[in-house]
């Protein structure tokens, strides 16, 4: 560990070039235990009686999870997710823990099949199953229930989506579609963010982590119970992160500075009602690695922009959940969602309002069935620069939806078919119906068969509708060129036809396996393709200029087909390992730079260890090969890279725990993705952290 | 012969198959503590030594804790299920489980189980008052689970801190 501490010497050598550039990955240092719990809810979801799992069967289960098993069968609506014929992760608080994972994007780099590139040190590119980009907008992201993917820009601004690690529950994964529950833009996956109720986070948490990364981050968070089954907790967090490296290995000026505060409150008046109140307020402050380069028509036809950017935002949910009997249940749910951003001189904000209802109830004996009505309504505010812009700079969005879903057991106990759709209206592309088929069969207790066609849509962002973004000025003879991108307010809707096929086997107690493939077909993909050019007289002192746009069009169709692999080998009691691996292809019938796959091939091997005196060692060695990515007006290759992470947490006392990581350690740094403001490039440096927790 | 009949009985539960939910989680609970404590070293004869669970009285967990010692081991030990009906009895197992209908022998039970190193594990509030170790507690449709750390300590045993990380409460009553 000691050698990582002079990393930040390391990056002032000279001489590494791009083609050598490193690798990373995650602070994934090791577990296994997230793909036992998502095969463990799979092949529990076999005991189609829920109150009779086969005897004994529940001894597989870890302490954490009996103590979020039911004593009633009403935990099936929680678990369904994992019990779904579809490709599945969760990540468990316990990798969180182990690995030391202080980002929401670091944690997902655990799953197979996500592309999860970090482009400075509070922007990331995560995407899954391809189309790889800071606004990959075919992913659909919730924390406790409420969407953080945003309109305007179409995608997740990773830097604002916080949470205090400890007190997440789980992160399910779902890779592919999942439209006809989630609706539009849950095209190649949906990532639900779950923490836990203020019930089980009762007492005082502090943790303060410190390292060449973090400067720190410090995290307080209290609970305790207000009345008889009333909980809440409170908490605050703050971190200053220091800025990555330039690629001379120079301090980078990309550092970040983050303040949230929150709160939750969980009532449970009785067995059947639930009631929750959350929300959480932030402000950051992100300095830009590198000062932008903005096109201007004056000479010298470019101007620079140091570039201070602040998010802000704020949320207020609250949810009620009512039981009616063990086969019955209602969710309904209401949020508000403010974010504002600033870049570049411009600032969007959006609000969003939310309902949701859902209803599950069993028909009969073999149909379970849920449905559900929505409501959500967006304003946005864009105040433009003579750079980018909205035209018009506000939109005012109604999406009304529902949807219905039958679980059907045709076989009980062996074949189950789950028929759904979601029908949805938006005020661009009108309706939207995205169905789905799946189906799963459990010939034997232990393996299961499963395969599912869907259709999923993306409907376009405000950017794709009414941007404008001028992108460079050239001083071309005889008159200058002005290179811009422009919004286009008649696109349709990019449209997904996706055939998953998967098959998951516990081959003993201690060794299981998961593979899924898939192939999907796009249309009406969303790209900048369409051109125009015009001249532009402006009268002296002025100069006239040629206008170039690219418009944003219905461009055309792509294919993309792979699989992910998982497998878990719980060597013994205290060894766990687990190995990921996927494969991508991605092809486009037209020519674009702006639409990307991802690496061909990912893997990443960890390992957890117990050892004696309340010490454990994790590590993970991964590797990500090279990957185009859209740069500037072209595109770049980002070469491949291999990681090495390695932590080793104490817990000194029952209330204290130690840890310590070293990220990255296999490369001095490495590149993972570039900015779409500038072409400066910003990589990833090895780190270390150490960290102190204490509760009480 | 009283261990007879308790056999007698714990036959009758595995004939029934009906085991309600909630005794199918605490039994793996059970499970699972076993492999969280740490006995002193005198209370196994030797490596191999299988580790005991018993049941006081009547076993409510019909054929699960079988069905869990059947397959499982915990540190190359096997697990054996130990109907318990006399103090003589309870002190050659390593954990014992008393349920709630024997709220009122577990005050005398447990003043007799001083310093014989058995990890005690109940249902009750009456349990915990009377210093029992691991007590089991229903929250709304989820089971959880108490621990008193000092009644522990007293008798030798080590419960891992991961284990106390998750308990609902760690009290440190005599």
């Amino acid at each position: 560990m000691k050698k990582q501490h002079n990393s930040r010497v390391g990056h002032a050598q000279a001489g590494q070039t791009l083609a050598s550039v490193s690798k990373h990955l995650p602070k994934a240092l090791l577990h296994s235990a997230f793909l036992l719990l998502a095969t463990a809810g799979i092949w529990r979801s076999r005991a189609e009686s829920p109150t009779n799992a086969p005897a004994g069967s529940l001894a597989d289960l870890s302490v954490e999870e009996l103590m979020n098993e039911s004593v009633t069968s009403v935990a099936r609506r929680e678990t369904k997710f994992e019990e779904s014929p579809a490709a599945i992760s969760v990540i468990t608080q316990d990798d969180l823990r182990r690995l030391g994972i202080t980002t929401i994007p670091d944690a997902l780099r655990l799953v197979p099949g996500l592309d999860v590139a970090q482009i400075d040190s509070h922007e990331w590119a995560v995407s899954a199953r391809g189309f790889d980009n800071q606004f990959a907008n075919k992913l659909l992201v919730l924390i406790d229930g409420r969407s953080v993917y945003g309109t305007g820009f179409g995608g997740v601004v990773w830097g604002v989506q916080d949470v205090v690690m400890e007190d997440v529950d789980r992160i399910e994964v779902i890779r592919g579609p999942g439209a006809s529950l989630w609706g539009a833009n849950a095209v190649n996956g949906v990532i639900n963010i779950i923490t836990r109720s203020a019930k089980d986070t009762q007492g005082t948490l502090i943790s303060v982590e410190g390292g060449t990364v973090e400067q720190p981050m410090i995290t307080v968070r209290n609970g305790g119970e207000l009345a008889t089954n009333l909980f809440y907790r409170v908490y605050g967090k703050f971190y200053n992160r220091d800025g990555m490296v330039t690629t001379t290995g120079q301090d980078a000026p990309d550092s970040a500075i983050e303040g949230q505060g929150g709160f939750r409150l969980d009532w449970e008046p009785s067995d059947e009602n639930k009631l929750t109140l959350q929300g959480d307020l932030y402000r950051d402050r992100d300095e830009e690695n590198q000062t932008l380069n903005l096109a201007t028509l004056p000479p010298p036809y470019s101007e620079n922009y140091n570039d201070v950017n602040y998010n802000s935002g704020g949320n207020l949910l609250g949810r009620w959940t009512h039981d009616f009997s063990d086969h019955s249940s209602l969710t309904v749910q209401a949020y508000f969602d403010r974010f504002k951003q600033e870049q570049a001189g411009a600032a969007e904000r959006a609000d969003t309002a939310d309902f949701d209802a859902q209803h599950r109830f069993s028909l009969g004996e073999r149909n379970d069935i849920t449905w559900g009505l929505g409501y959500r309504e967006v304003v946005g505010n864009f105040h433009g620069s003579e750079f980018a812009g909205w035209n018009p700079p506000s939109a005012h969005d109604h999406l009304y939806s529902s949807f219905l879903q039958d679980e059907i057991a045709v076989v009980p106990d062996q074949l189950k078919l789950t028929l759904g759709s979601k029908f949805e209206h938006n005020d661009y592309t009108g309706f939207e119906v995205e169905p789905s088929a799946r189906l799963a069969w459990t010939p034997t207790e232990h393996q299961t068969i499963w395969g599912a066609v869907s259709r999923a849509v993306h409907t376009p962002s405000w950017t794709d509708l009414h941007t404008y973004a001028n992108l460079a000025v050239i001083p071309t003879a005889p008159f200058l060129t002005q290179i811009a991108t422009l919004g286009n307010p008649h696109l349709e809707s990019e449209v997904e036809t996706a055939y998953e096929l998967g098959y998951r086997i516990e081959v003993t107690k201690h060794v299981s396996f998961d593979v899924a493939g898939f192939y999907n077909n796009y249309d009406n993909l969303i790209a900048p393709t369409g051109q125009t050019s015009s001249f532009v007289f402006v009268p002296p002192p002025g100069s006239p200029y040629v206008q170039v746009d690219s418009i944003y069009e219905n461009a055309g169709a792509g294919q993309t087909y792979g699989a992910e692999m998982s497998a878990r080998w719980d060597v013994t009691d205290n060894w766990h390992l687990t190995a990921n691996y996927s494969w991508l292809e991605f092809h486009l019938d037209f020519q674009t730079p702006y639409l990307q796959g991802g690496p061909e091939n990912q893997a990443q091997l960890r390992s957890s260890l117990d050892l004696p005196r309340h010490f454990e060692l994790n590590a993970a060695l991964s590797f990500v090969d090279q990957y185009n990515a859209p740069y500037g007006l072209g595109q770049m290759l980002i070469p491949s890279y291999a990681s090495v992470d390695v932590g080793l947490v104490w817990h000194a006392t029952e209330s204290l725990e130690l840890g310590l990581w070293g990220q990255n350690l296999a490369q001095e740094r490495h590149l993972e993705f570039p900015s779409y403001k500038t072409t400066l490039l910003t990589e990833i440096p090895r780190t270390v952290a150490a960290r102190i927790t204490w509760r009480f | 012969m009283l261990v007879g009949c308790l056999l007698g009985s714990l036959q009758a539960g595995q004939a029934q198959d009906e085991v309600s939910r909630e005794y199918q989680i605490k039994a793996a609970y059970l499970y699972n503590f076993a492999k969280f404590v740490e006995w002193p070293a005198r209370s196994f004869t030797n490596s191999q030594a299988p580790l005991v669970i018993g049941v006081f009285g009547q076993n409510p967990f019909g054929e699960e804790l079988l069905a869990i010692a059947s397959k499982h081991q915990i540190d190359g030990r096997s697990i054996v299920i130990q109907p318990v009906a006399t103090m003589a009895d309870a002190a050659r197992v390593h954990l014992l489980f008393f349920s709630a209908q024997y709220d009122d022998q577990v005050a005398g039970a447990l003043a007799a189980l001083k310093g014989t190193g058995v990890l005690t594990v109940g249902e009750s509030d009456k349990f915990a008052a009377a210093g029992g170790m691991i007590n089991l507690v229903r929250e709304a449709n989820k089971v959880r689970f108490e621990i008193n750390a000092l009644a522990a300590e007293q008798q030798g045993l080590k419960i891992s801190a991961q284990l106390l990380k998750l308990a609902r409460a760690v009290r440190r009553e005599p």
